[in-house]
């Protein structure tokens, strides 16, 4: 397991210092695979760089599997040749010269007979399906098989923990998915503990146990991937992951009792929402819902005011295939609809939507 | 394009265009004159024309009466002053170089002028220079080197052609002891030289992101000696080293180490450049697999800049080869080498042995830069 407590970074910038972590804390259980996920420069690399021992933090304590590698109160740096962790990079790092062997040997301890290196070599690359590509240069690889080679050098001594840094975003969209899905094959047969940086959403989700998210420096929140996307708790969450409308609300009632929703009333009308405590009724609110929430009625006026319901026009409908996107106008707000593709609505016409209280969670204005 | 000949073009525009260049390089062989110590050495000997380089020498070197170090360092401080100077100048005006890189943009093509009737002159011209510079000089070794003695090119003294001499200086033991002195000195200064400047740039290329004021410093430390002339550096390990607590000052050792002083600017310099280019999760990657850093160094780093190497190893050994006024400055007759051997044959009249000598190393630098050559293409070859 990785334990990482209040871990504080500054770097050197053009003005002054840049704060790149401030106080980040999160534990990765054994064999589990976490994603610190987050938009560039929100400091999700140098996370992955301080666990590595690549950078030194300023501040805080790294401990890995019960080993504390890095503690600013007692002044431990434990250098990374020492840490026994494997990790993916970029770029991918590959010596161009050296063979594929010669890359993926040469973390084996110098100790070992030359048959028991080849041996080791051996398994690990037919293991990635690379067992032919022995002898090639690596100059002389695809940007698939340069990725399985990276993988097969930070697996091959068999580390406690593998750090995966972006290890997919330079493969074309087809590559990508097929890596992601072996990525998940390999992780889950090898139960290595695995942290895992990337900035692309779908990524994460179909990857992780946990994921973090990381803005500006901090992490925000912690949780399973399903958690995360369908009930985040802080508005940055709701944001980055997947794609959210926010509406501008005021707390009607708060919703005393535990069965209670909380109702909100705003420029589209009314809307009950999942109940949370510290709210106040007069309170300004954020109401957030996703497109894919939003459901598309027939027939055009409400007719009653029913909670949850409105009605607006649709102002553009693009045909997407699987799904269809729909901007609809309502005065000056314009809500983002996924809609499902067999009804697509026209643009110009009037429309009845609703939204499950469920699916709503209200945030801070 | 707005009416004006190609004469009016070159004086209005293309000249103050270059004229950073053109005085930035006008500058730089300004020092390059001051510091040079062989030729006018050389051919001022017997005309007793005294340049500021040769006047250190000979006030170190007198043929009467004691050397007078007083006068030499004076002379040296001038000297370093001037270079000091010149330099600060040089590095100002290619400082803003950026300024001026905008005819180097798109569609940039040379454009060819055609000289009518002057094609013939202009490449008499180059041909000439080529001729006068290096032929004729060249050519002239040659010949004096197969003579017995200096002569002019007769039917007379055509007569008298044999390669006798090649074979004869051998027997002049301290040729032999020269030779040996050569190979190590251009051997150790090489090494020491590649070592020294892959461990500074390692560190102002690796660690002057984690804002290390050190690698900064290196980096300008490093590179100073280029800016000291040679002969003053000479003069300055005869200080320092002549009571250094290691016994190192009259062996072949304090003249490697100067030369490696002189030779680290230039190296690191150019160690740097191509350490640069080389990503650094290359070598992070190294210590992730459990390697320290020594032995990323020599397995990673230096496998990936070897080309890089090879040049400036074969440079370093070249100019080490042929160096003459450190060396001048810091031999005795144990270490004496090449250089300093064509200087004091040529000084006691015996010409025809220091050209055979001189001969000898044009074609041993040749024949390196040659083998250099052929090693790359190898490489490359091999590499597809």
């Amino acid at each position: 397991m990785i334990r990482v407590e209040n871990l504080q970074k500054t770097f050197a910038g053009a003005k002054g210092e840049v704060r790149a972590l401030r106080g980040v804390s999160f534990e990765i259980d054994k064999g589990q695979l976490f994603t610190l996920l987050g938009p560039s420069g929100c400091g999700k690399t140098t996370t992955l760089r301080c666990i590595a021992g690549l950078e030194q933090p300023l501040a805080g304590e790294i401990s890995v599997h019960e080993r504390v590698v890095f503690s600013s109160a007692s002044g431990v740096f434990i250098a990374p040749e020492q840490r026994r962790i494997g990790m993916v990079f970029q770029s991918y790092a590959i010596w161009p010269h050296m063979t594929v062997a010669q890359n993926v040997a040469y973390p084996l301890p110098s100790g070992l007979s030359r048959g028991e290196i080849s041996a080791r070599v051996e398994k690990i690359l037919s293991r990635l399906g690379l067992g032919e590509l022995a002898d090639r240069l690596a100059p002389n690889l695809s940007g698939g098989q340069q990725q399985r080679v990276a993988l097969a050098r930070a697996l091959v001594a068999e580390p406690q923990v593998l750090l995966l840094d972006e290890p997919l975003s330079n493969l074309d969209a087809k590559l990508r998915e097929q890596m992601r899905f072996e990525l998940k094959t390999l992780h889950e047969s090898l139960n290595i503990t695995t942290v895992y940086v990337t900035h692309d959403q779908e990524e994460a989700l179909a990857l992780s146990d946990r994921i973090g998210l990381m803005h500006e420096g901090a992490l925000i929140e912690v949780g399973a991937p399903m958690e995360l996307y369908t009930r985040p708790a802080h508005r940055i969450t709701a944001d980055f992951l997947g794609s959210a409308n926010f509406i501008s609300a005021t707390v009607e009632r708060d919703g005393n009792q535990p069965w209670d929703e909380m109702l909100l009333s705003s420029a589209l009308g009314k809307f009950t929402a999942l109940r949370s405590p510290e709210w106040q009724p007069g309170m300004a609110a954020s109401l957030f819902f996703r497109p894919e929430n939003v459901e598309v009625l027939n027939g055009g006026e409400v007719s009653t005011i029913e909670p949850n319901h409105g009605s607006a026009l649709v102002e553009r409908a693009t045909f997407l295939g699987n799904s269809a996107d729909l901007i609809l106008r309502c005065g000056d707000i314009a809500l983002r609809v996924r809609a499902h593709p067999a009804r697509v609505p026209a643009a110009g016409e009037r429309v009845r939507f609703c939204v499950a209280p469920q699916s709503c969670i209200v945030f801070p204005a | 394009m707005a009416g004006r000949g190609i004469a009016q073009t070159t004086f209005r525009i293309t000249l103050p265009i270059m004229r950073p260049a053109l005085l930035a390089a006008l500058i730089y062989f300004i020092i390059v004159v001051i510091e040079s110590f062989d030729i006018p050495g050389l051919l001022g000997f017997t005309a007793r024309i005294r340049v500021l380089s040769t006047a250190i020498y000979w006030a170190t070197h007198s043929e009467v009466g004691l050397p007078d170090y007083g006068l030499a360092s004076a002379l040296g401080t001038i000297i370093l002053a001037a270079a000091l100077l010149l330099m600060w100048i040089y590095q100002r005006l290619t400082a803003h170089q950026e300024r001026f890189a905008t005819i180097t943009g798109k569609g940039y093509r040379p454009r060819q002028v055609n000289l009518a009737g002057w094609t013939g002159a202009a490449t008499a011209f180059c041909l000439g220079y080529i001729f006068i510079a290096v032929v004729l000089p060249f050519v002239m070794l040659l010949w004096t080197s197969v003579q017995p003695f200096y002569a002019v090119p007769s039917a007379d003294s055509l007569a008298r052609v044999s390669f006798e001499g090649y074979f004869n200086i051998w027997r002049d033991r301290s040729v032999v002891r020269a030779m040996w002195n050569t190979t190590v000195l251009a051997l150790v200064t090489s090494v020491a030289t590649i070592l020294l400047a892959i461990l500074v740039s390692w560190f102002v290329v690796r660690r002057r992101r984690t804002g290390s004021g050190l690698a900064n410093y290196l980096a300008t430390v490093s590179f100073l000696p280029q800016c000291v002339p040679s002969i003053v550096i000479g003069l300055a390990f005869i200080f320092v080293y002549v009571r250094f607590p290691i016994p190192i000052y009259g062996t072949l050792w304090i003249i490697a180490l100067a030369l490696t002083t002189r030779y680290l600017a230039f190296s690191s310099r150019a160690t740097t450049s191509a350490l640069m280019q080389v990503h650094g999760e290359l070598e992070e990657a190294s210590q992730m697999s459990g390697a320290q850093w020594t032995k990323t160094l020599r397995r990673i780093t230096m496998p990936l800049l070897a080309p890089a190497m090879i040049n400036v190893f074969l440079w370093v050994a070249v100019h080490a080869m042929q160096e003459l006024s450190m060396a001048i400055m810091l031999y005795n007759p144990d270490t004496v080498v090449v250089s300093t051997m064509i200087w004091s044959m040529w000084q006691n009249g015996r010409t025809a042995d220091a050209a055979v000598l001189g001969v000898m190393l044009i074609f041993l630098s040749a024949l390196l830069l040659l083998s250099a050559q052929a090693l790359s293409y190898f490489r490359g070859r091999a590499q597809q």
